[in-house]
């Protein structure tokens, strides 16, 4: 059985990286007694993928993993179990079959969206539209042959002002929200736009000036095309098959 | 949330932040307004190599056991953190709760080699904790110092209250009610200290005086408050199995170096090898049951989720029921994926049935703390090992499919020629040979043999046969190691023998704190004032801070290194009673330099004086 694993990282475990957060998760894993397959060999490891790297210093209440499990288990109870060994700042949030054990979360992530928290207020609405309004926007990019200019206009494909909290026991601010193109085929790093908000602004970006959070990974559905979050795609992809047979 | 002590743009800015955050799996909150006393554990080293020691996760468990305590961790700031610590003025906090460690009543450190003294300088300060002990107030946290180098704490003395000798499991309890009670009743810091010192095993060094002889020698060195004993005794826990040990171990997040369960299956060791000091403070070996042990590792594995757990001993091959608990782990634990690790093994028939089963035979080597090249530097040291085991060994794993042997040297023992360093290339061609002999070229897969020989230099250590030798500067080790290098060079299998050796600016060092009196504290607070820390770290020594300290207090590497001491002779360390007798010593040591080998405590006793202790091996009957 393959399952999906829905899980929100906050607080000071921003401060761990993508790979303690996946040793992390290992361990769990045993101390949860978690059917988990292994690989073979002489050093066998779990088979186990996760989604996208997560920066460090951001926060996320849309991280997933995927694992493959000996036997079959109730969903309810892979949750309480993986929950009762966390720690401050990791919560398990959900947990859904994969119907199609071929998806991976990190080969089917398509776009993020993310918040953002300022500091102190920098940019008005009207600085938001105006940015958008352009056709292209274009920003250097280094290659292995040097540098080339990037579009990044169609990455983004929402970005609004919004109010909400920040971090799970925060209060009310407003905050930036944005979906962008993430994944193997097309990415936009959240540093990189709001580089070029800041520089489309005439404002200086000083460092630590915003907090980025993620909110969730979406993939896209094989039917409709439409842009779903990973734990609904874990599902959808069924349908397809279920037309075919 | 919790709060954090380091802002985001310092933690952004540092090396691996997790070091600092804490909330680590099994780590402990608890109300600080619902404890009376607040204890710091410190290992002043970086985080990573912190977390790896086996002694503080005993003592964090067992103080987080008294209701009334709540025990934190803190290690040294990494380099990078120390300067931005220093220019902003933050200071130094305790993991869990990430209050400054001056607000602490306990600082508890735990110094387990010479060449992190500078960093305990560096934990004092950075916590705005005055570093000398007399400047310290009432409202300063008492610092307290433990571990194998308070057997000499003299070159430490001045920047301790108090050091615990011997093992920690059985007065702290009466030391923090001794605290409370003084506390309770109005007292001063130093009723407390005149208290404490009548608790067995607890040394205040500032109740005690030294006089020098013109040589420079210690002359007489006496309590001068009448509450200090003339001796201090070392604490040992005779009772291995009923008391404490860690079920739920700190994980950390980040790779630590022992990134593994940590299962201690006995303490002490019955071979006498003359240069070795846990072997003589740790007397005498006591072994935990195999049914603690099982209970325990059971506990540990599902409560950490470690995928490996290392069986933790100064030598493990002597544990009496070691098949049957390496069977059970085995059994029970390598199906699951978790891999069983035995450092400190015997290379025989055994071990290497046992190393088949949960190693990778090709990325595996063999390991034979050899120690000495030849059988005379052998018997000095009293090495129960010779070339025919050796050999035998390295036989049996090349024909069960190894390839790979490590050979472990020390190079500047006493006796020492250059014969002898020589040998050290001979013993390696000859196991080459054995290999080439062995292994018929279409079975050897393509590989060759590969011998790794490694040196370090002899570094006379207190409370050992060898406390009396001396040491050569720097610039002799270097021939020496020169001289093996280039005799492996005219072997026939050169080509299969890697010859490799530490530093030995750092080993002259080691030698001066680890034998030095109290004169020294002030080179180590020159020296560290100069800049050394982290002097354990290679990239981070600096042999000028200390030279140029040592010059500055007018001391000299001759008197404290290189001189061979008289056996009449006073040392600092000799008001410390840890059970084995400086009779003893001074008999080992005669033996060491005529060559006559000891046996080790199971086949025979020699009356080291470990016996005072009513206990472990020295009472296991023997027909």
């Amino acid at each position: 059985m393959k399952v999906r694993i829905k899980f929100e990282k906050y607080g000071a475990l921003k401060y761990i990286g993508h790979l303690d957060v996946m040793r992390f998760f290992q361990k769990a894993n045993r101390r949860a007694n978690l059917p988990v397959a292994m690989s073979k060999g002489y050093s066998p490891h779990q088979l186990l993928t996760f989604s996208n790297p997560l920066g460090l210093g951001m926060i996320s209440e849309g991280e997933y993993m995927d694992l493959e499990l000996t036997k079959d288990m109730d969903c309810k109870e892979i949750i309480d179990r993986l929950q009762e060994v966390m720690v401050e700042g990791m919560h398990i949030l959900d947990a859904c079959p994969i119907l199609d054990e071929k998806q991976n979360a990190m080969a089917s992530i398509r776009a993020c969206d993310y918040e953002i928290s300022f500091e102190e207020k920098v940019f008005e609405e009207e600085t938001l539209l105006g940015f958008l309004k352009q056709e292209e926007i274009l920003v250097k990019k280094k290659t292995k042959k040097g540098e080339t200019k990037v579009n990044i206009r169609p990455m983004i494909y929402e970005m609004y002002f919004t109010r909400g909290n920040f971090e799970p026991d925060g209060s009310e601010e407003e905050l930036l929200y944005l979906k962008l193109a993430s994944g193997s085929e097309q990415n936009l790093k959240v540093d990189l736009l709001l580089e070029t908000l800041y520089a489309f602004a005439g404002k200086e970006c000083r460092p630590y000036s915003y907090h980025i959070k993620r909110k969730d990974c979406f993939g896209k559905d094989p039917n409709t095309q439409e842009l779903v979050n990973l734990f609904e795609l874990a599902s959808r992809i069924k349908k397809k098959e279920e037309e075919n047979s | 949330m919790k709060k954090l002590a380091l802002p985001e743009e310092i933690l952004m800015a540092v090396d691996k932040p997790a070091r600092y955050i804490g909330q680590e799996v099994n780590s402990i909150t608890k109300n600080k307004e619902e404890v009376d006393i607040r204890f710091c554990m410190c290992f002043p080293d970086v985080y990573e190599i912190g977390m790896s020691h086996l002694g503080i996760q005993i003592l964090y468990d067992m103080l987080n056991q008294f209701s009334d305590v709540w025990c934190e961790r803190t290690y040294s700031p990494w380099v990078d953190l120390d300067s931005l610590m220093r220019e902003k003025k933050i200071p130094l906090f305790a993991l869990e709760s990430q209050d400054p460690i001056k607000e602490f009543d306990f600082l508890g450190i735990t110094i387990q080699y010479e060449m992190a003294y500078t960093n305990i300088l560096q934990v004092l300060d950075l916590s705005q904790i005055p570093i000398f002990s007399k400047d310290r107030g009432e409202e300063d946290p008492i610092v307290i110092g433990g571990g194998p180098c308070v057997y000499n704490p003299e070159p430490l003395a001045p920047f301790f209250d108090l050091f615990y000798i011997g093992e920690g499991e059985t007065q702290y309890r009466r030391l923090l009610d001794l605290y409370k009670e003084n506390k309770a009743q109005g007292r001063s810091k130093q009723d407390f200290l005149k208290k404490a010192c009548q608790i067995p095993g607890i040394y205040v060094p500032s109740f005690y005086q030294c006089e020098y002889k013109e040589d420079g020698t210690l002359k007489a060195f006496y309590p001068i408050v009448e509450e200090a004993p003339k001796k201090i005794r070392k604490e040992i826990q005779m009772e291995l199995n009923e008391t404490y040990y860690p079920e739920k171990p700190l994980v950390p997040y980040i790779k630590a170096t022992q990134d593994r369960v940590m299962l201690e299956i006995q303490r002490g060791c019955i071979r006498n090898c003359r240069f070795c000091q846990a072997g003589q403070i740790y007397k005498p070996v006591r072994e935990r049951s195999v049914e603690f042990l099982k209970d325990k590792a059971s506990k540990m594995i599902a409560n950490t989720g470690y995928e490996e757990i290392s069986l933790m001993s100064l030598s493990s091959s002597d544990y009496t029921h070691l098949n049957e608990l390496v069977s059970y782990l085995i059994e029970n634990y390598h199906e699951k994926g978790v891999n069983v690790s035995l450092p400190s093994l015997r290379i025989d028939a055994f071990s290497l049935d046992i190393m088949s089963k949960v190693q990778d035979i090709r990325k595996s080597s063999v390991t034979f703390a050899a120690e000495g090249g030849s059988q005379k530097i052998r018997d000095v040291i009293n090495k129960g090992i010779n070339e025919e085991v050796i050999l035998k060994g390295c036989h049996d794993a090349f024909l069960g499919g190894w390839n790979k042997v490590k050979l472990y040297f020390m190079l500047g023992l006493p006796m020492e020629e250059d014969e002898d360093c020589k040998d050290i290339a001979h013993l390696s061609e000859k196991i080459c040979e054995l290999y080439y002999e062995l292994i018929p070229k279409e079975n050897r897969k393509g590989q060759k043999a590969s011998v790794t020989a490694s040196a370090s230099f002899f570094i006379p250590k207190p409370f050992t046969a060898l406390q009396w030798a001396r040491m050569y500067p720097a610039e002799e080790y270097s021939r020496r190691a020169y001289l093996v290098n280039d005799e492996v060079k005219k072997m026939l299998n050169h080509k299969s023998i890697r010859f490799q050796w530490h530093s030995s600016d750092v080993s002259v060092l080691e030698g001066l704190l680890a034998r030095g009196d109290r004169k020294i504290a002030e080179v180590i607070y020159k020296a560290y004032k100069k800049g050394a820390i982290y002097d354990a770290w290679t990239e981070y020594f600096h042999n000028e801070y200390w030279m140029e300290a040592l010059e500055e207090c007018g001391l000299s590497l001759d008197f404290y290194c290189y001189r061979e001491r008289e056996t009449d002779e006073l040392f600092p360390w000799d008001f410390i009673d840890p059970g084995v007798q400086k009779s003893y010593l001074i008999r080992e040591w005669n033996r060491a330099r005529k060559g006559l080998v000891t046996p080790n405590c199971r086949q025979l006793c020699t009356n080291c004086g470990a016996k005072i202790f009513g206990g472990g091996v020295c009472f296991e009957s023997k027909n």
